[in-house]
């Protein structure tokens, strides 16, 4: 797929803009423009050629969105809170230019985003998929026909129904290879078939437009190395101009309303009592604003179920995470506020969720002891065991030892109940809830903590595949 | 007839002999050069647990299969297992931690004891029977038929493990460099068990229910007693008698289902006691070693092997011992 061929506003594709040397002014202008854009996305006017508009009309004005982008990956790159911040708004705004752009440039974008490889297609849509298999697949897999697709988006708040020269509800097949757990383990609607995922594009959206972002983020670390190896001082100048208009145009907007800095005794100051697990996500939240939607259920059910109030974790995310820029806190809690009351069973189908056992935390969510590698353990280890009183560095600890070794040894649930031995003095054999393990270390520390029932350890064996 | 069950006493000297014998003399070549097809030998990583030492050895790579047979012919192996594909051979210096990971086949572990729960024989843990066994033909059956016909995959190779249970090794090559999240994505369709919770049915509802009615449904009636047709699916005595008899004269999975008085709970009964109880942390781990086909369970003296119909295959029957294959016995 050749770049010139991908419609002006996608902004994954190398395109010159000429001699650009903004001032300051055009800067904070092209910032405020944007903001107002990722507010209200329907302000976003300059995406789609107007009608009679000429191209070369059109292709001017579109060269202000790709400045735009210039002048805001500059201004981020470095800063690592309003980097998510900048990914979540810019994936948001991608999606709603994707699902209002025409038929023929999806078809591009989507080359774009799913390129073929040494395997083959990686996306095509459902005719091309029948011809390829040669199979009558509408029959033989039960496929809903388009007008049922039709009917059913027009009625629908969730899906998008634009008429078909936008071809929002053409069945796409996807490779396997691109589709998510959580698409795979809950979406009652797509089917698979022979390796390909087929779902109406209407429905795809979100997949579509977090490979988008996927990619945007490559291309972010990418322009992180670059700029490593500058040696302009003038240019740090200006990145560090940059980001400071952007704090001031898009910070939290904190009123009298909002209750100071939140103290969370109790909770977050209690946090050696927490899982590694649990520990590393708040730090993250602290440190970058940000979770992906896995993490944050894993942190949002482990805060309710240690006790914090609906209320207090709505200010908790508000303080912290990148969703508040430019935002009040009563227009956070509006948009962000009905994920967090519904985990409460306070929304939507009102179910009280339970905190996730470890096993399910091990596949789809984050577990300390099976996402980061021996050499980030062993750097957790040590990091705690420097911080204790009489450190011998020439001396290795046995228990913290044993924890590296269940790491090594792919057992994660044994290495999370060396690591609260070490922390706490307590031994168990494994650590099969998050909540197992607070409940331990609390006992162990005296602390009074509501208390739930330790489950069942199972046995492991200490060995590989048999 | 050699049943799979473990053996406890032994000469160790005279083990140690036969085992190295067995791999000079009578190990089967061509099944690595199955499982590995055109991958390079040099840098795979293997882990032996040595006899003589009782220790592990991991981090292990053999510039090719000669050098790996002299080894096991040096040293006695209690166990071989096979792990990643890695860019530089391993060493002291260069272990799986710190060499780049070039990829490794989609796994998928069976074990006999993740069905101590739902067992209606007196077998757990190590021990396995006849009965118990069809939970590893059913789940062999049902995990084939997802692999090939939901995600196209035409290269699956089963191995029995010599001991209690199976491995299918998936060696299409668009799998092997799947990260982990592209396997989480995989077992995440497939698992319907976790813990001891079952999964309502995802995606494909229609196929996975008829695939899980055809498979499964007739061995849960007439393998369960009438008490937990009537605890786990809601049956009364008379329909639970009916249901046994009726049973092996209904072809299709909507007779089945008509046969239950509540087909939630029935079919339900039929995923908690008969649908594959996977090993996740198997298919998911890109570093994780596996048995390697074709070495010798130590437990019970069996010879790992390629099975070409894993849904008839029966250890029972058909394992052959170490001794069997060195034409001792």
């Amino acid at each position: 797929m050749s770049e010139s061929q991908l419609p002006l506003w996608f902004p994954l594709q190398s395109r010159p803009i000429g001699k650009f040397k903004p001032t300051l002014a055009e800067i904070e202008e092209f910032i405020h423009r944007r903001s107002e854009i990722y507010d209200d996305l329907k302000n976003d006017h300059d995406f789609s050629k107007r009608h009679g508009e000429s191209d070369a009309a059109y292709q001017e004005r579109i060269a202000v969105d790709s400045k735009t982008i210039t002048v805001m990956k500059m201004g981020i790159v470095e800063d690592l809170v309003y980097t998510n911040w900048f990914l979540e708004y810019e994936g948001d705004l991608f999606q709603y230019r994707f699902e209002n752009a025409l038929w023929s440039d999806k078809e591009k974008v989507l080359d774009f985003l799913f390129p073929d490889d040494e395997f083959g297609q990686n996306w095509m849509v459902l005719d091309d998929l029948i011809a390829h298999l040669g199979e009558d697949l509408i029959q033989e897999l039960n496929i809903p026909p388009l007008n049922t697709r039709k009917e059913q988006a027009k009625k629908s708040q969730y899906l998008t129904y634009k008429g078909e020269e936008f071809g929002m509800q053409k069945m796409i097949a996807l490779s396997y290879r691109y589709a998510s757990a959580h698409l795979l383990r809950r979406n009652k609607r797509i089917i698979i078939y022979k390796g390909w995922v087929l779902l109406s594009l209407d429905r795809y959206s979100t997949t579509i437009k977090h490979r988008y972002q996927d990619l945007f983020q490559e291309d972010l670390d990418k322009l992180r190395e670059r700029i490593k190896t500058e040696a302009s001082g003038e240019i740090k100048r200006l990145r560090g101009q940059i980001n400071d208009l952007i704090h001031r145009h898009i910070s939290p907007k904190y009123s009298l309303n909002t209750v100071g800095s939140l103290n969370l005794e109790g909770t977050i100051n209690n946090m050696i009592l927490f899982p590694p697990c649990i520990q590393e996500l708040l730090q993250k939240v602290d440190e970058t604003g940000y979770l992906n939607h896995n993490q944050r259920l894993q942190l949002g059910l482990f805060l309710k179920h240690i006790g914090m109030g609906v209320d207090e974790q709505l200010r908790y995310w508000y303080e912290r995470a990148v969703d508040n820029k430019g935002l009040s806190f009563e227009e956070f809690e509006s948009r962000a506020g009905y994920n967090i009351r519904h985990l409460y069973g306070l929304e939507g189908s009102e179910k009280d969720y339970n905190m996730i056992a470890c096993s399910k935390l091990q596949l789809e969510y984050y577990c300390t002891f099976i996402q980061r590698d021996v050499s980030g353990v062993k750097s957790m280890v040590e990091h705690y065991m420097k911080q204790q009183p009489g450190y011998d560095q020439a001396r290795k600890h046995p228990i913290a030892l044993q924890v590296i070794q269940n790491k090594e040894k792919s057992q994660p649930k044994m290495a999370c109940a060396k690591y609260l031995e070490m922390t706490s003095n307590r031994t168990v054999k494994a650590i099969t809830f998050p909540l197992q393990y607070v409940n331990i270390a609390a006992k162990s520390s005296g602390k009074l903590l509501e208390t739930e029932p330790i489950p069942e350890v199972e046995e492991e064996e200490v060995t590989p595949v048999d | 007839m050699t049943e799979p069950s473990e053996v406890t006493s032994f000469d160790p000297d005279q083990l140690q002999e036969d085992f190295k014998r067995y791999y000079k003399d009578h190990f089967d070549r061509t099944i690595l050069h199955r499982i590995f097809k055109n991958k390079p030998f040099g840098t795979r990583e293997f882990a032996v647990l040595r006899m003589d030492m009782n220790t592990w050895v991991r981090n292990r790579s053999f510039e090719n299969m000669d050098v790996l047979i002299e080894y096991l012919t040096l040293y006695p192996a209690k166990g071989v297992y096979i792990g990643a594909l890695y860019e530089e051979p391993l060493t002291r210096e260069k272990t799986i931690h710190n060499t780049k990971w070039m990829g490794r086949e989609l796994l998928f572990d069976l074990d006999m004891d993740a069905y101590d729960p739902v067992r209606t024989c007196e077998c757990s843990g190590r021990k396995v029977c006849e009965i118990c066994w069809v939970h590893m033909q059913e789940a062999a059956l049902i995990i084939d038929d997802t692999l090939r016909i939901d995600f196209g995959f035409s290269d699956l190779v089963w191995v029995y493990t010599g001991g209690r249970g199976y491995h299918c090794w998936v060696l299409d090559d668009s799998t092997f460099t799947l990260t982990r999240d592209q396997r989480v994505a995989i077992i995440s369709y497939m698992q319907l068990i976790i813990g001891d919770e079952v999964k309502e049915l995802g995606p494909n509802e229609k196929f996975m229910k008829n695939r899980i009615l055809n498979h499964l449904a007739r061995n849960f009636v007439t393998h369960s007693k009438e008490s937990l047709l009537k605890e786990e699916a809601g049956f009364g005595t008379t329909t639970a008698k009916r249901m046994k008899d009726k049973i092996e004269t209904v072809s299709s999975p909507r007779e089945i289902l008509e046969l239950a008085p509540n087909t939630d709970d029935f079919f339900k009964g039929v995923i908690k006691h008969r649908y594959p109880r996977i090993d996740q942390g198997v298919s998911v781990d890109l570093k994780k070693v596996i048995r390697m086909p074709g070495s010798v369970h130590f437990g019970t003296r069996n010879v790992s092997e390629i099975i070409d119909n894993p849904w008839d295959f029966n250890p029972i029957f058909h394992a052959k011992s170490i001794y069997e294959v060195m034409g001792d016995e």
